[in-house]
């Protein structure tokens, strides 16, 4: 009895090591390479380390200099405004066309497969292309959109991206139109998971397919749709590509965003300790926004 | 402090070290032997030449024929050449080198793209002093380059490529419209009006009279030819917005673009990221206005086919007073320069003289600083063998017209790029109907104000 116990001690000790060994690369690179940064960041954000080739003795601790900089600075406002915008302009519709979508070619419609990767596509096209081609289209002078509205009589046509109400807004759209596809994926997924038995109860009970879809599809698939919400608030906040491609922040500061703002004080304007500042804000930001939401999901996530 | 700073080297160090390992470029540093301060011959110096252009361009440029020359005169210095980026890619090549220095990696010669970049390194101690090393050898360098000029009463770079701005216009459009080939005084009005006749069509086939592309030095174009070194700061270090040829500027081109559509509309221009390049050699504008090395662009008919001459023309002049043919000259001021914290100084200064001189000469692909340079064979040499898309009388009164002003910016205020960046955003807003031209100006001011003063803290 004894001497058993004593030998899967030993085994599981054996077993534990090499469980650590398995994982001891990865974990080595995974501190090197994403959480040693994360702490450098936050200690880079309260020195005077500005750029990047100064003298590293010259650097010294400066405090919340940064952050008391970067509170009085209207630029940060500005694009953390855009920031959350984006997030209006883009989550809610995204969601209820991926929705809508997603129950359309899950149950009523021929070809599955053929639209599943049409919506995909875009989300698997290069940044740079789709750009190239949303720029096309939203031509302000004699684009097919523009020339579209002025057909159907309407003068004044928005000048699209380089209108200072407008830019965030088209941006928004092309944001929608990329990542359609890689929600309706998801949610077509998550759909395959409602058990069958539930609709034909219902039917027996007379229900028609809006009290299905409202009563059955929707609830079963919160969870999921949670996971989309926060997954795409993240990436919002994290929105670079496309403005970088499209709008280097501009009309004046009209689709300035945290990260591109960020990327240009410390790599454009060598102020790395400021840049370092951003993101440890940006980090608080999402932080708290997707505890928030962490902490509502009881209230209407199904479990 | 002192161990803080080593705490961050080291970190710096060991990212630096992983992200080389990873990328599959192993970088040696192991064998470069002790620096022979004393200059003894025997031993052999290796320098390391890093370049912000791809090999193709550098075989283009001559520089591997160049150093095995230079090797063979100079026995007992090697250099490695060795491109950082792909392509040519400046701002890359900026963050490598940044990187490299801050991990005490060896680099010997180093290049700016920017005064403020420039300056930036010279206050951070990164750039080492030429002054000393010239008067060892027994050479000014202000006799021997054009736009070399003093930082704080030392030189720190010698350009690779200086630019005067002109006119480039395209000929067949002017013989069309009936207009003689500018004057050599002409001003901005005469431009303005050259570019009201030069407009045609409407839509998608309209063709633009002007194309000033979206960078700020068009955004108020009088301040080359008006002011004087640095449009942004007077000589005090004072914010210089309050000098006419920026509202007027402004205003100059907004009414180009709006009262007069004669000016590619900025909403056009970035919105669609038009290409000054690609719009002046498709036909689809008749002048633009551009540096000098635009010129070499001209033969490259695969890249831009067109069929129709290109003429030149002075860059205007902002008012009467002011002398005919003066323009910033691009290039001036920053280029290459020696790592103080290199181990070869001696060594890097002779390849850095040489290398801005010789061998430039050698590949005759640059408009070089060097003044004792051929500027017939510079010129045959940009334009290629083939002179037919050029009209070449033209260009040489332009560029080697004896009464020339360089404008050369030597000085950089506080934040200067900051300001930049600021005075950018808000012209834009402007140019697309966002703001007034009295607030655009105000908030230039204000913003402006804000970073000089975060800047001197």
């Amino acid at each position: 009895m004894e001497l058993t116990t004593r030998k899967t001690k030993s085994l599981r000790k054996n077993e534990i090591f090499a469980g650590y060994m398995f994982i001891l690369p990865c974990l080595f690179f995974l501190l090197f390479m994403a959480i040693l940064p994360v702490f450098l960041t936050v200690f880079i954000s309260l020195t005077n380390w500005g750029s990047v080739a100064t003298d590293l003795s010259k650097i010294s601790f400066v405090g919340f200099e940064n952050y008391k900089d970067l509170f009085k600075d209207a630029t940060f406002y500005t694009a953390l405004k855009n920031n959350i915008l984006l997030l209006f302009y883009t989550i809610p519709i995204q969601l209820i066309l991926s929705f809508i979508l997603a129950v359309l070619i899950n149950k009523y419609c021929y070809f599955k497969n053929f639209f599943k990767s049409i919506y995909f596509l875009p989300y698997i096209s290069s940044t740079v292309a789709v750009a190239t081609i949303w720029m096309v289209v939203l031509q302000p002078s004699y684009g097919p959109v523009t020339e579209m509205l002025k057909a159907i009589g309407i003068e004044n046509t928005p000048k699209w991206l380089s209108d200072l109400h407008w830019a965030l807004p088209s941006l928004s759209g092309m944001v929608v139109w990329q990542n359609l596809g890689y929600d309706i994926i998801i949610i077509l997924a998550a759909l395959q998971t409602v058990p069958l038995e539930l609709y034909e109860s219902a039917e027996m009970d007379g229900a028609n397919w809006f009290v299905k879809i409202r009563k059955i599809t929707l609830p079963m698939i919160t969870p999921t749709i949670f996971f989309l919400i926060i997954y795409e608030t993240m990436e919002t906040f994290r929105i670079f590509d496309q403005i970088s491609v499209l709008t280097d922040g501009g009309p004046g500061d009209a689709t300035q965003v945290l990260v591109y703002y960020l990327y240009k004080q410390a790599f454009r304007n060598s102020h790395i300790n400021y840049g370092a500042a951003i993101t440890v804000v940006l980090f608080i930001i999402v932080f708290v926004i997707t505890l928030v939401q962490w902490i509502g999901r009881k209230k209407w996530v199904h479990e | 402090m002192k161990r803080f700073a080593r705490l961050l080297s080291t970190a710096l160090t060991a990212i630096f070290l992983m992200s080389a390992a990873l990328s599959g470029c192993s970088a040696k540093t192991g064998d470069t032997p002790a620096a022979p301060s004393t200059g003894t011959p025997a031993k052999t110096v290796t320098l390391k030449f890093y370049t912000p252009t791809d090999e193709v361009t550098n075989k283009q440029l001559k520089w591997p024929e160049f150093i095995d020359e230079f090797e063979k005169k100079n026995p007992g210095i090697k250099v490695e050449m060795a491109p950082l980026v792909a392509n040519v890619n400046n701002d890359e090549y900026k963050k490598k080198v940044d990187l490299m220095i801050a991990a005490g990696e060896q680099i010997d010669l180093v290049k700016s793209s920017a005064l403020y970049e420039l300056t930036e390194w010279i206050d951070n101690g990164v750039i080492e002093p030429l002054d000393d090393y010239a008067k060892n050898a027994g050479i000014n360098l202000s006799d021997e380059y054009k736009g070399v000029t003093p930082y704080n009463g030392k030189i720190y770079a010698i350009p690779e490529e200086i630019t005067p701005w002109l006119v480039f216009i395209n000929k067949d459009m002017l013989d069309a419209a009936g207009l003689p080939i500018p004057s050599r005084d002409w001003t901005w009005d005469d431009y303005r009006e050259y570019a009201k006749k030069l407009t045609k069509g409407e839509g998608a086939n309209k063709v633009y009279g002007s194309f000033m592309n979206d960078w700020s030095n068009f955004f108020a174009v009088g301040t080359q030819s008006e002011i004087m070194d640095d449009p942004f700061f007077t000589e005090d270090n004072k914010l210089n917005f309050e000098h006419p040829a920026f509202r007027d500027g402004l205003q100059f081109r907004y009414d180009m673009e709006n009262v007069d559509k004669s000016q590619v509309p900025y909403v056009d221009m970035s919105s669609q990221k038009l290409l000054y390049r690609n719009q002046f050699f498709s036909g689809k504008v008749a002048m633009v206005c551009m540096g000098a090395w635009m010129v070499s662009d001209i033969q490259l008919i695969d890249k831009y086919p067109h069929t129709f001459k290109t003429t030149f023309a002075t860059y205007p002049r902002w008012s009467n007073d002011s002398k005919p043919n003066t323009s910033q000259l691009d290039g001036a001021g920053f280029g290459w320069s020696i790592n103080a914290k290199s181990a070869n100084k001696e060594a890097a200064y002779k390849f850095l003289t040489a290398l801005t001189s010789e061998g430039l000469e050698m590949g005759h692909k640059k408009w070089t600083p060097w003044k004792k340079a051929n500027s017939d064979e510079v010129i045959k040499g940009i334009i290629g063998p083939d002179e037919s898309l050029y009209d070449l009388e033209a260009l040489k009164n332009v560029i080697f017209d004896p009464q020339r002003v360089d404008n050369v910016v030597t000085r950089s205020g506080p934040g200067e790029s900051e300001i930049i960046d600021a005075f950018t955003s808000e012209a834009e807003k402007y140019f697309v109907g966002g703001q007034s031209l009295d607030s655009t100006m105000k908030n230039t001011i204000d913003k402006a104000n804000a970073i000089v003063e975060k800047a001197k803290k």
